[in-house]
């Protein structure tokens, strides 16, 4: 299974107007090593195009490990507002 | 103005119990909960332990949890397996007693969660869903309330239990975190519900009814020498398969995401043929942070009008997989120290200390001082994770495996396999610094 497909499983309700997750300064990403955020996201967030890096937090599952490994606390990391974001069914 | 007693950050076990303990002896409470409803925003591997619900609420109430079919299944077993790339060692222990007098049940936490919250509204305690707290109201130095996300969600209270779990959002913005969390004090674990046939799952844990059920921590191979630590656990007709790792090792090893790692451990011939045709099925796909800094790591827990409790206290035991106990037994133990505090109507520092005090006196802190250079000697050494799981397969397969061989050269041949693959003195280290770990 894709992670497209595991995400699609779950219910989520998006606030499309007000992004969570934002990248701070792009500059940073660029001139990142490893950029840990895209290998530790287990929602596969994190999408690195050449040139910058795609946020897709829809798909977010509010864990929390992107904020703990980006060595540059570059990351602008809130909980979605109140009722939004990820809705587990089961948990 | 709106005016309560208490504010409970989160509606979690931790937040509710603390809820529970308040409203039940009459103070006013109001809990915070960002979710759509109590649960709705909670994950953890599934194993709910007994004895803390018991102590909070009454004996009665297993019984209760029961009728309200709010549980999945009464761990009668409970196993470790060692994997290498093509076996498994099993060690396992199951009981007859915990059939009578359970010990612990599986839960879905969305469902769990959800009735644990209507239970504690039934004391008294308001809980306010689909609202963030943004921040504290603050008054010379001192916590006078919360701001939430809705039109004029100013709350003001006498005191506050942060309960918002792992990441110490709040917990940093009440000065009692210096620092946020690091790589090395977290796994990231990922879970999936895979739907499964009651009768099957009966078949395959040999156990006769939807009821009782059995629980299987996963070591080895699949983590990729990374510390980790996979779980299976039967639920009443679905499989919860999930895989932890500490985000410091995928950091470092920057090679596979943690869903990868879930589906090694999927694709390893003895979960892949348990799970049979439903292997590739899931209803449900989620991830969560584990505390695993333990002693070390924690904030400070209490200050001005001000409580912190489970998983934002770090309070979790990782190496017995135990946190929701943490989370009750704190949650208690805070709302103890609040009655205490308004029948005084001293909400100082100094006299919370007593919440400090009561979690050093009770298995909490013992349990997270005995283990706290485990996680470290873990982390630093990789072995336990890959070369041990893996030799034990590889020495049972050459003990077990009949081809003529006379027994006593073939210990010799194990013998030769662990020194040349750990070496000796490498071996007699690695027990010492177990010893050392475990023993605390």
């Amino acid at each position: 299974m894709r992670i497209e497909d595991k995400l699609f499983l779950n219910r989520y309700r998006t606030d499309e107007e007000n992004p969570h997750l934002k990248i701070i300064n792009m500059e940073i990403c660029k001139k990142c090593k490893n950029r840990p955020c895209i290998n530790c996201c287990p929602a596969g967030v994190y999408e690195w195009d050449g040139e910058s890096m795609e946020v897709k937090f829809e798909g977010c599952l509010e864990c929390g490990t992107c904020r703990i490994v980006c060595p540059y606390q570059n990351i602008e990391w809130k909980y979605p507002k109140g009722n939004y974001g990820i809705l587990y069914k089961f948990g | 103005m709106i005016r309560f007693d208490v504010v409970v950050i989160g509606a979690g076990p931790a937040g509710l119990s603390a809820a529970y303990k308040l409203a039940s002896s009459g103070i006013k409470v109001a809990v915070v909960e960002k979710g759509e409803y109590p649960g709705s925003k909670n994950v953890m591997g599934g194993v709910l332990y007994l004895s803390p619900l018991k102590k909070l609420i009454s004996e009665t109430i297993v019984d209760e949890m029961l009728q309200a079919n709010v549980v999945e299944r009464n761990v009668i077993e409970q196993n470790m397996w060692f994997l290498s790339d093509d076996g498994v060692i099993k060690a396992g222990h199951r009981n007859e007693k915990w059939k009578t007098s359970p010990n612990a049940f599986t839960v879905l936490r969305a469902k769990f969660d959800n009735w644990f919250a209507k239970k504690v509204e039934k004391t008294g305690a308001l809980i306010i869903s689909k609202t963030k707290v943004e921040d504290f109201i603050w008054e010379n130095d001192e916590i006078i309330g919360v701001k939430t996300s809705r039109p004029k969600g100013e709350i003001y209270c006498k005191a506050v239990v942060i309960a918002e779990g792992v990441n110490p959002i709040l917990t940093l913005k009440a000065g009692l975190r210096k620092r946020d969390i690091t790589p090395k004090m977290a796994a990231i674990a990922v879970k999936e519900i895979i739907p499964m046939s009651t009768e099957r799952i009966n078949d395959i844990f040999g156990v006769g009814n939807e009821n009782e059920g059995a629980t299987i921590e996963i070591i080895g191979s699949w983590s990729k020498g990374m510390m980790g630590i996979g779980f299976l656990y039967s639920n009443k007709d679905s499989i919860s398969l999930g895989a932890g790792v500490l985000i410091e090792d995928l950091k470092q090893n920057n090679k596979f995401t943690p869903y990868e790692l879930l589906q090694n451990l999927k694709e390893h011939p003895a979960i892949s043929e348990l799970l049979g045709e439903n292997k590739n099925s899931a209803n449900e796909y989620m991830a969560h942070l584990i505390p695993e800094g333990g002693y070390y790591s924690m904030p400070r827990l209490y200050d001005n009008r001000i409580l912190v409790v489970g998983d934002a206290g770090m309070m979790v035991n990782s190496i017995h997989r135990e946190g929701s106990n943490h989370a009750i037994t704190s949650g208690m133990l805070a709302g103890e120290t609040l009655v205490d505090a308004f029948e005084k109507g001293d909400f100082s520092r100094k006299f919370l200390k007593k919440y400090y005090l009561k979690l050093r006196d009770s298995f909490i802190i013992k349990d997270l001082k005995k283990y706290k250079d485990l996680t470290s000697i873990m982390e630093k050494n990789h072995q336990f994770f890959e070369i041990y799981p893996s030799l034990l397969n590889d020495a049972a397969y050459r003990f077990l495996n009949v081809d003529g061989t006379p027994k006593w050269e073939m210990q010799k041949e194990i013998f030769e396999m662990f020194r040349k693959r750990r070496g000796l003195i490498g071996m007699t280290i690695d027990a010492l610094k177990m010893w050392k770990g475990v023993r605390g």
